[in-house]
């Protein structure tokens, strides 16, 4: 082993010091159980990584003795990579230190920083049950949301016809809107629901048995109805050998209970959780039988300020009470740690978001006692001052915003009021130094109106040169001419002229519509001049069935990845195109989940003496492959992008941009918001959304508990820590973006815009924390 | 005062041995749509059939090592009824994850080469088995590439790789004498190795490669599967519970149940002098191949020929594994290079190389009918130059 003092000349080698804050959770015992909290830029990833390589190279922890684990794939990659890239660089100079004895040679000689334990609680769950099963026992066949919800839809809900039960439907109902509008409220919405209440069974650890024979009135049916739809579920997954995420997780709490698991977890020393904010008590309680069966130590770093899931079961109060709850289970406090040095931002950032998070009275009860402000480090300038751009409408505010960004990454720049130009790093700064953040990222309204990121990404396409946009979540994939063209031609050489479409159960209204649109728009690229020599023939032979030579007959089943590999051949966009590579992988991904779990396992079946079953293979086809790429429910898949292009505009939500820092950053804090009629869900709300009621309806057969709050007051909670984290994502400059009567002290009342819940404007009156420009 | 520039987040790549740096070397356009694009094989037949194979291995060994758990060491061969059973589990569980036999014929040969790899191989292999499934992970320089290619912040990679079997021979233990398997790994080692050492096992669900190249078969892969162990070698050297690694072995499946057209393969290797293994004249083996015509059954050949032509040892030790490691390292580079190109806007056919290893990878590539190479090489004499619509000669 080493000493601290060697371990941190070692690192300083390649990196500055870690501040006094990070050294107290670094250089914690090993059996310390610790309870970080770390705001925004405030080094987390760095302090997590440091405290794992302590570990190993001065408390001579085995590598494989210590488990960490954070929330996304991408940030359980970011933490790996620095652990092996920061492990080895350390390994490097202290290999070649003179000053160390033979024997702490021999000891760096044995250590493979490799070995350290670092994923997706997922992914890490996965690997358990698939390294230590009995004899007989198969893997878990880890099954994608997408997957889950169309079995869900087949063997649960469409049973019996379930989603036609009043009663079902009257309780869903009242899960969807607070108004109890249908609105929207269709077969896949409800399945959704349904699929919640799945998740939210495990993740809360619900007494499943006093919920479903539960309620009153006709609610009591309604909860006998979902036992039984979601208990066909469950068989269908068990029969085919399959788990889902909540699945997996609460199979591994289970052998953990049971001891099956115990060659796993009586290795483990140390156990260190990120974003612990956004944990459920499924997940606690794995996290406390791990050490429970070690005799470990748990250490968990969050922030819960930047709580944002919610709606995926997290529940913030497990991190807020964390010290508290570790206590009565182990009778041993945790060591709490508060990061506030904030390593990113401006004083003129760390001003704003400091005032953002006290602003509202009532938001300081859910926040960890005794929390600090966050402090400017020691390098940070006082920089630009937070700046507004509020117009009278949306197109002016995307015109002006288009001419901002133009200015500034491709002209000479953006004069400031206070004298100073806003412009691009002369030597390689580009418009990727630049994100929109907004609460969604959708270019078009739920009534087809064209929100801001498409106003701006036309704008933008008009400018000189254009700008181009990068928004992978937001975009409307089923309107780009290239999807409309493929789609419509799979379209027409499986089902040609839709005959079975209309016949077929279970394809949401707006997938058919897109259905017209696309086969629209492949008829027409079929009769254009330019169309591919040899496509129409190809399409036509797959519509008549006709293998085009007389000595052949049409096969009796053609798996239909042979379509789409055939029609790729005359798309040279799908694959000679980065990007169009991304939209046939939309394509082949959907088709192997309509093969994962469909009857035909994605084939089109051709026999001669039983139309029946050759139609129905087609439907399947439509259904399971076809309809849910239509509908919009299938994205693309953002690990295919290697980062955020540097010529681009990046226009993420806020949820998307968690853990990410921008050097200007634009938020768009009401662009929507013209009247009073705008969504107050959004804003300032007035009732809980289906997240809160979904609570309201389990926690109180769960050990959680009901919600000690109200609905109202939690849309609230979540409103603010939602622009908490977006504008702590700013490193230079951020600017606020909205359209007039939001401003603060305007018509509309905007939690974004320095409202409280109690409708007082903070910013109102000259109080504004930002220039206008 | 301008803005900063976004820092690029530091994020080393990660790189499977088989499933990208093998695949790669297969070829870099296709390792590109399937790997890097997710995209699909149609007829993922030798997925299907190697995934098959190694999870029937695996399972049996899990039900060896339970039988010795409980002191009832029970080693194959076993009823049909065990075997079926075992089977029976591993299709469910591919079937599970969307992957099937694209055909009977195949499923078939698939279970008849499994209940080989059993019978025959398992009781002398279970025996030596250490762990099963290793998964192993090591760390190391990024290789540089031109500077306008570059595209992120790492300054290493991440290695990653399972081992199949790793076996602990322990020369002295009296229930190992005469275990052939040991004899081989003997007999393939340059020096006598230490009295407690580790050897690699890797099963490849193919047939032995020929020396170099005949046919069908890459001049390259004897090579490559060569790296690919001692790469492992590396790798499990720095674990905690190994012993010296000395050697590694590949399997060979197929060659304890050769087809027709295996046969035909080995018996021209055998004329033509690329094959390192040789039935010695006047042995039965030889006799039988000898005997064997195109039109006749496929004949029987005896167990340590079969088992001879099974195993391939290949010697580990610091040298072999530094020039394997050099050869990957250059492989990554390559293919950082590629993604270098496409990154900064070269189209997707033209970043990425074309480097074929053999007629059989293109002939199955979905890619064929655009691919450029494969236009220029083989497309006159196969005659694909765009896709054909499936069809069947009907039957009378």
């Amino acid at each position: 082993m080493i000493t601290l003092d060697v371990f941190y000349q070692a690192y300083q080698t390649f990196r500055p010091l870690p501040d006094a804050q990070q050294k107290e959770a670094i250089e914690a015992a090993p059996g310390q159980p610790l309870f970080i909290v770390a705001g925004p830029g405030t080094g987390k990833t760095t302090c997590l990584t440091l405290r794992i390589l302590k570990l190993v190279l001065v408390d001579g922890l085995a590598p494989r003795s210590i488990l960490a684990t954070t929330f996304t794939k991408k940030a359980a990659q970011e933490l790996r990579s620095r652990v092996l890239g920061w492990g080895f660089r350390m390994l490097d100079a202290l290999r070649g230190d003179p000053g160390l004895a033979f024997a702490e040679q021999a000891f760096l000689s044995g250590i493979d920083v490799n070995q350290v334990w670092t994923g997706t609680v997922d992914s890490l769950c996965d690997q358990v049950l698939r390294d230590h099963r009995a004899p007989g026992a198969q893997p878990p066949v880890l099954i994608d949301d997408y997957v889950a919800k169309t079995l869900l839809m087949r063997e649960g809900l469409l049973v019996e016809r379930r989603d036609q039960d009043p009663d079902l439907s009257a309780l869903l109902l009242q899960l969807h809107s607070e108004t109890g509008s249908t609105w929207g409220f269709h077969a896949g919405r409800k399945n959704e629901l349904l699929h919640n209440i799945w998740d939210r069974r495990f993740q809360d650890q619900v007494d499943w048995d006093a919920f479903v024979h539960g309620g009153v009135g006709s609610e009591a049916p309604a909860r006998a109805t979902i036992g039984q739809a979601i208990g066909d579920y469950e068989q269908a997954l068990a029969e085919r050998g399959m788990v889902d995420f909540a699945l997996l997780e609460n199979e591994v709490l289970q052998r953990l209970r049971n001891g099956q698991l115990d060659d796993f977890a009586k290795e483990l020393r140390v156990v260190l959780v990120d974003e612990y904010q956004d944990t459920n008590l499924l997940q606690e309680q794995l996290y406390f039988e791990l050490v429970s069966v070690s005799g470990g130590a748990l250490g968990v770093v969050g922030d819960d300020d930047q709580s944002l899931y919610r709606f995926r079961g997290a529940t913030v109060a497990l991190f807020r009470d964390f010290a508290q709850r570790f206590c009565d289970r182990f009778d041993h406090t945790p060591k709490p740690v508060f990061l506030s040095n904030n390593y990113r931002s401006t004083h003129a950032v760390v001003d704003i978001v400091n005032a953002y998070a006290i602003l509202d009275e009532a938001f300081q009860e859910v926040r960890v006692a005794q929390k600090p402000g966050l402090a400017a480090g020691p390098n940070a300038v006082q920089g630009s001052p937070v700046l507004g751009m509020f117009r009278d409408t949306i197109e002016q505010l995307a015109t002006d915003l288009a001419g901002l960004i133009h200015s500034v990454f491709r002209g000479p720049g953006v004069l400031l009021p206070n004298g100073a130009v806003l412009v691009r790093d002369p030597h390689g700064g580009d418009v990727g130094d630049c994100a929109l953040l907004c609460s969604s990222p959708a270019e078009l309204a739920t009534n087809n109106r064209p929100r801001l990121p498409l106003l701006l990404r036309q704008e933008l396409g008009g400018v000189d040169p254009p700008i181009p946009i990068f928004n992978p979540r937001g975009e409307d994939l089923t309107g780009i001419p290239l999807i409309q063209r493929f789609g419509g031609l799979l379209l027409e050489c499986l089902d040609p002229g839709g005959v079975l479409e209309v016949q077929t159960k279970g394809i949401p209204p707006d997938a058919l519509q897109t259905f017209q649109q696309w086969r629209t728009a492949a008829l027409a690229f079929t009769e254009d001049p330019a169309v591919p020599a040899g496509l129409v023939p190809y399409a036509v032979g797959w519509a008549d069935r006709d293998p085009g030579r007389q000595d052949l007959v049409w096969s009796k089943s053609v798996a239909a990845i042979d379509l789409i590999y055939g029609l790729t051949h005359y798309f040279p966009e799908l694959h000679d195109d980065a990007e169009g590579q991304v939209y046939l992988e939309i394509f082949a991904r959907q088709l192997a989940a309509c093969a994962q779990i469909g009857k035909f396992k994605g084939r089109v079946v051709r026999e001669p003496d039983n139309q029946g079953l050759n139609d129905a293979s087609v439907r399947e086809l439509l259904r399971d492959f076809l309809a849910p790429i239509a509908s919009g429910a299938i994205q693309v898949d953002e690990e295919l992008m290697e980062a955020f292009p540097r010529d681009r505009l990046s226009i993420l939500s806020i949820h998307q941009s968690k853990g990410l820092e921008f050097p200007l950053t634009i938020v768009d804090v009401g662009a929507d918001f013209k009247d009073l009629r705008a969504p107050k869900f959004k804003r300032h709300p007035v009732s809980g959304g289906p997240p809160h009621r979904m609570e309201d309806l389990l926690r109180p057969h769960s050990a959680l508990g009901v919600p000690s709050r109200d609905q109202v007051d939690r849309a609230f909670d979540d409103l603010y820590r939602q622009f908490f984290v977006a504008f702590s994502r700013a490193q230079d400059v951020l600017l606020l973006v909205g359209v007039r009567p939001t401003l603060p002290g305007g018509r509309v009342p905007n939690i974004a815009t320095g409202w409280d819940r109690t409708s007082t404007c903070h910013w109102a009156s000259g109080k504004k924390p930002f220039v206008l420009i | 005062v301008p803005l900063s520039i976004r820092p690029k987040v530091y994020s080393l790549p990660s790189y499977s041995l088989t499933g990208d740096l093998l695949g790669f070397l297969r070829c870099g356009l296709q390792y590109r749509y399937t790997r890097i694009g997710k995209l699909p094989a149609s007829r993922p037949v030798q997925q299907w059939f190697g995934e098959f194979i190694h999870g029937v291995l695996e399972e049996a060994f899990r039900r060896y090592r339970e039988s010795v758990k409980l002191g009832q060491a029970h080693l194959p061969p076993w009823p049909e009824s065990e075997l079926t059973d075992i089977q029976d589990l591993i299709k469910a569980r591919l079937a599970a994850r969307g992957l099937i036999p694209w055909a009977p014929d195949v499923e078939d040969l698939g279970c008849r080469r499994a209940d080989a790899a059993i019978q025959e191989l398992g009781p002398h292999l279970f025996p030596l088995i250490h762990r099963a499934e290793v998964r192993l992970t090591g760390a190391r320089m990024l290789p540089q590439i031109q500077a306008e290619l570059q595209f992120r912040e790492a300054d290493r990679y991440e290695i990653i790789g399972v081992i199949d079997v790793v076996t602990h021979v322990q020369l002295n233990d009296p229930a190992l004498q005469g275990n052939p398997i040991v004899q081989a790994i003997l007999h393939g080692l340059p020096q006598h190795p230490p009295g407690q050492f580790e050897v690699i096992i890797d099963y490849k669900g193919t047939r032995r490669p020929p020396i170099h190249g005949s046919f069908d078969s890459a001049p390259g892969l004897w090579s490559q599967y060569a790296w690919q162990l001692q790469t492992y070698g590396e790798l499990r050297r720095r674990q905690p519970d190994a012993l010296p690694v000395v050697a590694g072995v590949l399997v060979y499946i197929n060659e304890l149940l050769p087809t027709r057209s295996d046969i035909e393969h080995q018996k021209l290797e055998i004329m033509e002098g690329t094959t390192d293994i040789l039935p010695p004249l006047g042995s039965e083996a030889r006799g039988l191949l000898e005997k064997w015509t195109t039109k006749s059954k496929p004949p029987v050949l005896p167990f340590d020929y079969r088992l001879e032509r099974t195993l391939q040892v290949h010697p580990i030790d610091a040298g072999s594994i530094q020039t394997a490691l050099q050869e990957f390292d250059a492989v990554v580079g390559r293919i950082e290079s590629c993604r270098g190109h496409e990154i900064h806007g070269t189209p997707v056919l033209a970043a990425w190389e074309k480097n074929w290893s053999d007629e059989s990878t293109c002939a199955v590539c979905d890619w064929r009918t655009f691919c450029p190479a494969f236009q220029a090489n083989y497309a006159a004499k196969r005659g694909e130059t765009k896709p054909r619509l499936p069809g069947v000669t009907p039957k009378s």
